[in-house]
């Protein structure tokens, strides 16, 4: 008994003394970083599956994350070597070229399509940082490389890849004098894969998703007055939400896909209300003689910030659902407009005027209440957010034609996306997708 | 059965004492080696104005002795009886003898002091700039050793730049995570082995670190630096990566 105690109290010491030693060492603290592109080989996976390649898929992965703006992929000419597997991979090769990862793969036929089989290395410490596969067939290889670029970036970043996501957005080409068609349109996120979701003679305005990804809500002036429409993806089947008297628009989805925001003008000046969407039972949420749009949910689901000009100027507001009570969210600058909150809630994107009169997209953390403007340009609007919070969509001007340009949330990456259909706005970024 | 426990637990907080002292005692050996260095040089320094002292004093007695024994010998002519009158003559007259002799005396010793004083003067400015030119030597002689500490600094910051530019945080980093990496270098400045020894709970800002590190990948800096230095800075060091600059 008293040689155990004795001997625990030995081995007691041992550690105390141990840890004061391990205390005496030297500790440098690294509190900066250049956060320099992190430098990846994706190298041209070995197309088995019979016939040529349709599709790059390679070239798929690598463009999704170049356009991050958090990885620089290596050129294909600089390879030393073509490896497809781990057995083939020479660290020294890539270290000489100083490549932090290297993602090799190859595709294999299987019974009802093909599959992806990938590796992803990480040369500095020579370990395998993931081996997986992806199923698909030969029309779905974009969704096989996208797959492929969720995986990869969740590893290496820790954020989960929105590359598999689509994007929403309303194209004007005029189509005689004075006439113009428009179209909703949904693509892939790199722009690729664009169809048609309606074509109408008529505007089309402010689509949403619902948080599930499969339903959509815009405005549409096909009924000769602005009315809310709800359109099944999955089976083309729309629904007329609203008819009302004057102003109906900005339709917005609750976190939990049950009720709609909405902005109504039937009672008098615009104000927000929630639409129960099994019951289409109304509640009027903001009671204001001044103007109130643009809704947008927190991701608790218990308020709403939206644009009010009730200071005079247009700002965002907040409002908390269970007892009405009102909040002014935005205080910097004469102009903030089109809030949507960032997932976790944090901070929100808005449309926000500098002092030089360029509308610009800015970030402004909630609790703090600093703004930062991410974008360049001079007449950006619309900003939606990709589910991971990584990257911004905004629409834009280019060359005197709209376009859709795409910004990563810490402003250091900025890409422009084409679209086949003349001038491009209000794009809604999709949640992910099952 | 409590008395079955009163010698173990009697033990127990005896040992536990012993390891309390030992933490205690040990603690202040954990302090920066820079500092104990730096005040071993001020005890150095008064050991060196103690050596100065003694010279100046042993000086001044040895010039005062001389002056006593002339009054004792005009005590001992007291001693003749026989002229009474004559001897209180002579003794106004050694009186007066020796009020001039103690007037001159008195001025031979003002002259004396005030030679003395300026010796004293001299001195004291001699021993100033003996001391100035004794501290500005301990300086330098500092110098030597707290730039071991300065040198290390130095290559300290070499070595922060260096990981620094090479770290590129993941877009999930987060301000104040933390994570510990033990390094082990050679004299060379080459990197034997990176561990993350306390992890920030996300291995993409895990990996992230020892990337920075193996990315940094050598210390050439590191070979100009004198052996001892090298073995007790860098030898083995720890690195904490804590974000501070990041926007969220």
């Amino acid at each position: 008994m008293i040689r155990t105690l004795v001997a625990l109290c030995f081995v007691n010491f041992v550690n105390i003394a141990f840890i004061n030693y391990a205390q005496a060492q030297l500790v440098i603290e690294i509190t900066q970083g250049r956060d320099d592109p992190t430098s990846i080989a994706v190298v041209p996976f070995d197309w088995k599956a019979g016939g040529g390649e349709p599709v790059d898929v390679t070239a798929i992965i690598e463009a999704d994350l170049e356009r991050t703006g958090q990885f620089s992929p290596v050129s294909r000419d600089d390879m030393l070597g073509s490896p497809h597997e781990s057995s083939e991979v020479f660290y020294r090769d890539w270290r000489a070229l100083k490549v932090d990862y290297l993602l090799v793969g190859k595709m294999l036929p299987t019974a009802n399509g093909v599959v992806a089989e990938y590796e992803l290395f990480d040369v500095y410490t020579q370990k395998m940082v993931v081996k997986d596969r992806q199923v698909g067939t030969l029309s779905t290889l974009r969704d096989i490389a996208h797959g492929v670029s969720d995986r990869v970036y969740e590893k290496l970043t820790g954020i989960r890849g929105a590359f598999s996501t689509r994007l929403l957005y309303v194209s004007a080409l005029e189509s005689g004098p004075g006439q113009f068609t428009y179209r909703l349109l949904i693509s892939d996120v790199d722009g690729a894969r664009e169809r048609v979701v309606l074509e109408s003679p008529d505007p089309i305005l402010t689509p949403s998703w619902s948080p599930d990804g499969d339903t959509i809500a815009y405005v549409s002036f096909e009924t000769s007055r602005p009315a809310i429409f709800m359109h099944k993806l999955s089976t083309n089947q729309r629904t007329q939400l609203t008819d009302f008297k004057g102003l109906n628009g900005a339709p917005s989805w609750s976190p939990d896909g049950k009720s709609l925001a909405l902005v109504l003008s039937k009672d008098g000046s615009p104000d927000i209300y929630v639409m129960n969407i099994e019951t289409r039972e109304l509640k009027r949420v903001t009671r204001h003689y001044a103007i109130d749009t643009e809704p947008s949910w927190m991701p608790d689901g218990k308020s709403i910030i939206y644009t009010s000009d009730r200071g005079g100027k247009p700002q965002i507001y907040q409002v908390t659902l269970a007892n009405g009570y009102e909040e002014r969210v935005t205080f910097d600058g004469s102009y903030n407009a089109r809030a949507r909150v960032v997932p976790g809630g944090r901070s929100i994107i808005m449309v926000h005027r500098s002092e030089q009169g360029d509308y610009q997209i800015a970030l402004q953390d909630i609790q703090r209440g600093t703004i930062q403007v991410l974008t360049e340009t001079s007449l950006d609007e619309s900003p939606s957010i990709s589910p991971n919070g990584a990257m911004l969509l905004y629409a834009t001007k280019h060359r005197g034609k709209g376009i859709l340009a795409e910004v990563s949330l810490d402003g250091g990456v900025k890409n422009l996306l084409p679209s086949q259909y003349g001038d491009v706005r209000e794009p809604a970024w999709s949640p992910y997708l099952q | 059965m409590y008395r079955a426990l009163t010698l173990p637990l009697l033990v127990t907080i005896f040992f536990h004492g012993i390891i309390l002292a030992a933490i205690l005692i040990d603690a202040p050996k954990e302090e920066p080696k820079v500092r104990r260095a730096a005040t071993e040089y001020i005890r150095a320094e008064l050991v060196t104005i103690e050596k100065l002292q003694p010279k100046k004093k042993p000086a001044k007695p040895r010039k005062k002795t001389p002056k006593k024994p002339s009054k004792k010998s005009v005590d001992e002519s007291k001693a003749k009886r026989l002229a009474e009158e004559k001897a209180a003559r002579e003794k106004a007259n050694q009186k007066q003898a020796q009020e001039t002799k103690s007037k001159q005396e008195k001025e031979r010793k003002e002259a004396q002091e005030k030679k003395r004083q300026r010796e004293k003067q001299q001195r004291i400015q001699e021993q100033n700039e003996r001391e100035l030119s004794d501290s500005i030597d301990q300086e330098s002689a500092l110098k030597q050793v707290t730039s071991a500490a300065e040198l290390a600094n130095s290559y300290i910051a070499l070595i922060t730049e260096s990981i620094q530019n090479s770290w590129s945080r993941p877009p999930s980093a987060r301000n104040n995570m933390e994570a510990e990496l033990a390094l082990q270098l050679m004299p060379t400045g080459e990197v034997v082995s990176v561990n993350v020894v306390k992890s920030s709970g996300n291995p993409a800002f895990d990996r992230s670190a020892e990337v920075a590190v193996l990315r940094a990948g050598r210390f050439p800096e590191l070979q100009q630096l004198p052996i001892k230095v090298f073995e007790d800075y860098f030898r083995r060091l720890h690195l904490k990566f804590r974000p501070e600059d990041l926007r969220q």
